[in-house]
């Protein structure tokens, strides 16, 4: 290789750059470059919420053009009016309220009962080699065990009423939430401990005041991310034996071929995904303002 | 107030065997003396300063604390860490005040109404200079001051014995000068007793009465050094650049470092550490 100046390092022409300086020392701040491919850089507020709502429009745009062009069926894919059309005709509809209603509380119902007992077990485990021993390895077992799958069997054990649905969505949630808060209780950092004990704390008490306390905002976290895996699995036990219910309603559709209406479901089912991910997010901030993310 | 080690020892269980961390190691520290541990990373001082807490259990040997031998942690040894250990979502003074709370130290305190308790926190924490800060949150914090608060937190329960283990090991070469002012301060102010961990020597003189220095690992007590710079309130920053601060400071450097005037030493480890491949084509 020829031994020469690197071009790089070549001096640029003066003149560009005191012009540049002069510009700067006019106007210090306003000449920050936003970088928009730094890796975790923020970039403005302003330009985030055109990006989200951009995503939403973009998607709208391509079904649209898609189901206008005709290049899918439009039994599969109904253009955006004959949808808009179904979710007025929907909101009229009677089915929606009771619907919305008994999924709601299935829902509810399961993942209450999974934070009820996963939350405690999940810090028990957390907190002690003796059950996370005894539990983790099996945990992780049962994990693995697909929920459609276990159908048969709970309309056998619970009938095929409501309990066997609260128990699809119990069990759908309940083995990943264990394993999640036993995590969150273990990334309580050590020395938090070791300082309660030598301010004179028992170890019940580092129990009571310290580890769960510390874990709380992580604990949230991981039923925030719960109660999202906790519609997906009432649609699936709504597709058994239901006479109500969102999931049950969009497999009725299906079956008379109703696609618009099927759209205006699923799209419902995000729109309260997102709302509720949204109200635990901003619980969250209230309750554990003093949680320092430290993400980026 | 006396704190007594006598062969206190211990040696944890490796994958090759068991490692030893900690040599037997007797001293004893007199009421509101400063004494500092000082050695090299993995000598075995923090060990020590565990064992002494209670955190962790000797594998022979004792502590005793006015005769009475340590069997655990207990609120009449307090610590302070390296790592940050304020609980977040307590603000500074509730932080400060966390001890009065627990069962056993209500026990204990017995005639002191809580009252005193929340008097006694303020007052420290007004003495650290974090007056203004006592609706703080942690997160809100310096480091500096985070472990203000953590120092004010263990003094609360008015401990026989502080035991302060690197406590400035992650603080800004100026927040630590900051730090060590305080804690002068605070040893005269308070007349606490204080065991302090550091591998910085000059800290350890400035700060301490009595230098216990270790040698590296496994750690034993190579020398105990009297440090002849008077009371703590007796001592300023100028003491720093004074000859006899330096000769003792030299002193302490060449026991620490055994053999580092010869550059042989730094040859060999230089050959070690250069690309030979390198040193062929460059002879």
């Amino acid at each position: 290789m020829a031994i020469s100046a690197p071009k790089d390092l070549a001096l640029e022409p003066e003149a560009p750059l005191t012009q540049a300086a002069s510009q700067a020392a006019r106007a210090p701040a306003t000449h920050e470059r936003t970088r928009w491919f730094e890796l975790r850089r923020d970039i403005p507020v302003w330009s985030y919420r055109v990006l989200a709502v951009g995503g939403f429009v973009a998607v709208v745009a391509l079904w649209a053009w898609l189901s206008h062009r005709s290049f899918v069926n439009p039994v599969f894919v109904p253009t955006p009016g004959a949808v808009w059309a179904a979710a007025r005709d929907a909101l009229a509809d009677e089915n929606l309220w009771p619907d919305l209603k008994t999924s709601f509380l299935r829902v509810s119902a399961g993942f209450l009962l999974a934070a009820l007992v996963g939350v405690p077990l999940g810090i028990l485990m957390g907190s002690f080699k003796v059950f996370e021993g005894l539990l983790q390895p099996l945990t992780e077992f049962v994990r693995y065990i697909p929920v459609p799958a276990l159908i048969p069997i709970f309309m056998v054990l619970f009938g095929i009423d409501e309990l066997s649905k609260i128990m699809l969505i119990w069990v759908g949630t309940f083995f990943q939430l264990v394993l999640m808060v036993a995590d969150e209780t273990r990334r309580v950092p050590y020395e938090l401990l070791q300082v309660s004990y030598t301010l004179g704390a028992r170890r019940r008490e580092v129990l009571r005041l310290v580890m769960w306390r510390a874990a709380m905002p992580g604990i949230f976290d991981a039923l925030r991310l719960c109660n999202g895996w906790a519609w997906t699995y009432l649609v699936v036990a709504e597709l058994v034996a239901a006479n109500e219910g969102l999931g049950y309603r969009v497999l009725k559709f299906s079956r008379f071929l109703q696609t618009p209406k099927i759209w205006v479901y699923l799209v419902l089912l995000g729109v309260i995904g997102l709302g509720l991910d949204v109200l635990f997010r901003l619980v969250n901030r209230q309750l554990f303002h003093w949680a320092d993310t430290g993400r980026r | 107030m006396k704190l007594e080690l006598r062969q206190l020892a211990k040696t944890y269980a490796g994958k090759s065997g068991r490692v030893p961390a900690l040599m037997p190691t007797s001293f004893s520290v007199e009421d509101g003396a400063f004494v500092t541990l000082l050695g090299p990373s993995g000598c075995g001082k923090s060990t020590a300063l565990q064992l002494i807490a209670g955190l962790e259990e000797p594998t022979c040997g004792e502590v005793l604390l006015d005769g009475a031998k340590v069997t655990g942690p207990g609120a009449e040894r307090g610590m302070v860490f390296q790592s940050y250990t304020l609980f977040p979502w307590l603000n500074v003074f509730d932080n400060t005040r966390f001890s009065a709370h627990l069962g056993r130290n209500r026990a204990r305190a017995g005639t002191e109404q809580p009252a005193a308790v929340l008097e006694r926190a303020r007052s420290l924490l007004e003495l650290m200079g974090l007056k203004d800060f006592e609706r703080a949150y942690p997160r809100e914090l310096s480091g500096g001051m985070k472990q203000r608060v953590a120092i004010a937190r263990a003094l609360t329960n008015r401990p026989k014995v502080l035991l302060m283990d690197e406590p400035f090991g992650a603080l800004d070469a100026q927040t630590r000068e900051e730090m060590q002012e305080l804690m002068l301060l605070l040893h005269a102010y308070e007349a606490t007793t204080v065991l302090f961990v550091t591998h910085d020597v000059e800290e350890a003189i400035y700060l301490s009465s009595r230098i216990l220095v270790f040698s590296a690992r496994p750690g034993r007590i190579i020398s105990d050094v009297a440090v002849p710079f008077g009371a703590s309130d007796e001592r300023r920053p100028e003491l720093k650049l004074s000859p006899e601060f330096t000769e003792l400071k030299r002193e302490l450097f060449n026991l620490l470092h055994p053999g580092s005037r010869s550059h042989e030493g730094r040859g060999a480890l230089l050959d070690r550490l250069v690309n030979p491949k390198l040193r062929s084509v460059h002879p």
